[in-house]
């Protein structure tokens, strides 16, 4: 479904997807400059977007290890995040962190952690220090289902039921359980995702994560039921695992995203993946758009162009920009 | 000046901290009941501390994520011990957050732990001498021996995770400076008691004034060898001063690190250009722990000085047994204290 929004916002919901697809695939291009770790989120765009338009300005959330686009989404600008990929000084956190260690309290981005599961009770004392305080703000915990196994999750789940504190754990199910079911590691006896939290006494809610419209709905209902109240939710987004989205080497089977594929312009050709051609979230959304006439294919090759130019000019400024004074490291990124 | 236990100031310190701070939570401790073990606080506070279930890892993380919204959350997991079913967090997330963050993001908490090893032979003595005014539960008593899983040292461990500052507290003074302190950094804080100390009494300010972090105290002034120690072996080192001055007629000074990390490495070097002997005394195991470190400080900047090797008095390197003669034989006593500066002074005097 298109998302419920007025549309300016759904015109910008559609900017800031593609300006993360865009991103990530700069950072497959060029990340080996970097010489570093990092994970994209291609496919999953739309979820973090959804969540950050369903999150208010003081809202606080972490990020999971495909987490650019979660930073994206909450407005941490690009070139601070490529320089961060970079090992940069003038990345979002100085080069101290990379990839895998992006917060932004300024975004209310306040914790992040490449171990699975580590912020997941971070984002309950975060709730619970909304409450204490008598806010109305909400945390937002992000992880993967490869993560629901491990024990602060369920330490996390046990404590934001205890406390009944506004945080919404969002999982990003992209199978990677189902995938290693038949292998001695990765493998949770639960049936679904979601039947876990279910024990916790909690709100739970599945999505279909190709869908952006349906995870806005959702996200929305139950940021805003915490928000008033109404207790901690997990809502599992099943997402599609698009197959470039292993670490090193990382590839874009089939090549970046084709507007012109997507808006109908060129037929399809061999080249083209089925996930290009079917699956993609941002290529559904984008059609749908176009097909109920909420954009024009005008526009979204406009939006594209705009978004490209943004990337190549934060991919340059990262190249460019100086690494961090080594003694930095000493003074332990005090300021 | 008044007089009262540890356990009493640094209860009466953290009171003291959150009724002029809204910012500081309490987690896991108790409101409106007395006791000296536990952090405790009065009734009014009750809607100030938070009920942690048996969830350490979960409650640390939750500590962490509290404070990087701007809270100042002071935990305590009880038994020191059960620090170790949170150690992810703490080494992975509490020390490293405010690094990898590059300064945007501060995780001001404070975690107490109740540690060391009880119930050997000194840790007895205590008992009797107490055992006659010790009231409440059992938990308020010291403990006799509790095997090798609850007799837990974690300073070592923890010193070598950088990002982490520990304060190990010998009289009640300093346990309510070294709490208000440890509440007022912007650092994660481990805040690290012996079992035994906490029924020490001993003269505290009124109201209670900060003890800064990063800053030892000599304990008792000498000329003859300096014993380096820190919790339940500083007044044993005291009392093996007092013995060693009148049996043997050596001055022996006592340093109290007060704090581990950041270590007070100028006063180490002070005391040892005076008396150019060393003996740590540690309760935590011979290798890879604060004895060691304190050593390879002593060997790097003061090298110089030493007119003997650096003596230990540790627990050897091995887990801590249930039995009385087997926990007795390795546990650092201050008849250890004695014999180790004894020994040490006798290489001094044969020189290098």
């Amino acid at each position: 479904m298109i998302p419920d929004l007025p549309a300016a916002e759904l015109e910008r919901m559609l900017r800031t997807i593609v300006l993360i697809r865009r991103f990530e695939e700069a950072v497959v291009a060029v990340g080996h400059e970097a010489e570093g770790w990092y994970h994209t989120a291609i496919g999953q765009e739309g979820t973090a977007v959804a969540a950050a338009l369903a999150m208010a300005p003081g809202d606080y959330s972490s990020t999971s290890h495909r987490n650019h686009a979660q930073a994206l989404a909450r407005g941490v600008a690009p070139r601070a995040l490529m320089a961060e990929i970079f090992g940069k000084a003038a990345g979002v956190n100085r080069g101290f962190g990379g990839s895998m260690h992006v917060v932004s309290p300024a975004h209310g981005i306040v914790a992040n952690s490449a171990m699975l599961g580590g912020t997941a009770p971070a984002m309950v004392g975060a709730a619970l220090a909304s409450k204490v305080r008598g806010e109305r703000a909400v945390a937002v915990s992000w992880f993967g289902d490869g993560t629901v196994t491990e024990g602060a999750v369920h330490e996390a789940l046990c404590l934001a039921a205890l406390w009944q504190v506004p945080v919404v754990f969002v999982c990003e199910n992209d199978r990677v359980l189902e995938m290693t079911r038949d292998q001695a590691t990765g493998t949770v006896p639960a049936r679904e995702v979601q039947d876990i939290p279910a024990g916790f006494n909690m709100k739970v809610r599945a999505v279909d994560g190709t869908d952006i419209g349906v995870v806005h709905r959702v996200l929305r209902t139950a940021i805003d039921d915490a928000r008033a109240g109404g207790g901690p939710w997990f809502v599992e987004v099943r997402t599609q695992a698009w197959p470039g989205r292993s670490t090193d080497p990382v590839e874009l089977p089939g090549g970046r995203t084709d507007f012109e594929l997507i808006c109908g312009l060129r037929p399809v050709g061999p080249q083209d993946t089925a996930w290009h051609v079917a699956r993609d979230p941002l290529a559904l959304l984008t059609r749908e758009l176009i097909a109920e006439g909420r954009c024009t294919p005008e526009r979204v090759l406009a939006l594209d162009a705009e978004v490209r130019d943004e990337v190549d000019a934060a991919v340059a400024f990262a190249r460019e920009a100086p690494y961090p004074d080594p003694q930095t490291a000493i003074d332990r990124g005090r300021r | 000046m008044r007089t009262m236990t540890l356990g009493a100031a640094r209860n009466g310190a953290l009171e003291q901290a959150m009724l002029a701070d809204e910012r500081v939570l309490l987690m896991g401790g108790i409101a409106g009941r007395p006791g000296l073990t536990a952090l405790t606080v009065g009734e009014r506070l009750a809607d100030r501390n938070i009920d942690i279930s048996i969830s350490e890892l979960g409650a640390v993380g939750a500590a962490i994520g509290a404070a990087a919204v701007g809270m100042r959350p002071v935990l305590t997991v009880h038994q020191g011990t059960f620090l170790l079913q949170a150690w992810p967090q703490v080494v992975q997330e509490a020390s490293k957050l405010p690094f990898a963050s590059g300064g945007a993001v501060t995780v001001p908490i404070v975690i107490h732990l109740d540690t060391g090893i009880t119930g050997d032979r000194d840790s007895r003595a205590l008992s009797a001498r107490l055992a006659a005014s010790a009231e409440g539960s059992l938990f308020e008593r010291p403990w006799p021996t509790r095997g090798a899983q609850h007799s837990i040292s974690p300073e070592g461990m923890l010193w070598n995770v950088p990002g982490l500052q520990i304060v190990v507290p010998t009289t009640p003074a300093d346990a309510a400076g070294l709490m208000l302190s440890a509440i007022a950094s912007e650092e994660p804080t481990l805040f690290v008691e012996h079992h035994d100390l906490i029924f020490a009494e001993g003269p505290v300010s009124d109201p209670f004034e900060p003890v800064p972090i990063g800053v030892a105290d000599v304990k008792r002034a000498g000329d003859d060898v300096t014993v380096i120690a820190h919790s339940i072996m500083v007044p044993r080192a005291l009392e093996a001063a007092a013995r060693l001055a009148a049996e043997h007629g050596v001055s022996a000074e006592v340093i109290d690190l007060r704090t581990i990390a950041p270590l007070d490495t100028d006063a180490l070097v002070a005391s040892v250009a005076k008396t150019g002997a060393v003996v740590v005394a540690d309760q935590g195991h011979r290798s890879g722990g604060v004895a060691a470190g304190v050593a390879s400080v002593i060997a790097e900047l003061a090298f110089d000085h030493l007119r003997a090797p650096v003596g230990f008095v540790c627990a050897p390197d091995v887990p801590i047994p249930f039995s009385k003669p087997l926990l007795d034989h390795v546990s650092p006593l201050t008849d250890d204290v004695v014999a180790g500066v004894l020994a040490t002074l006798e290489r001094k005097g044969r020189g290098r």
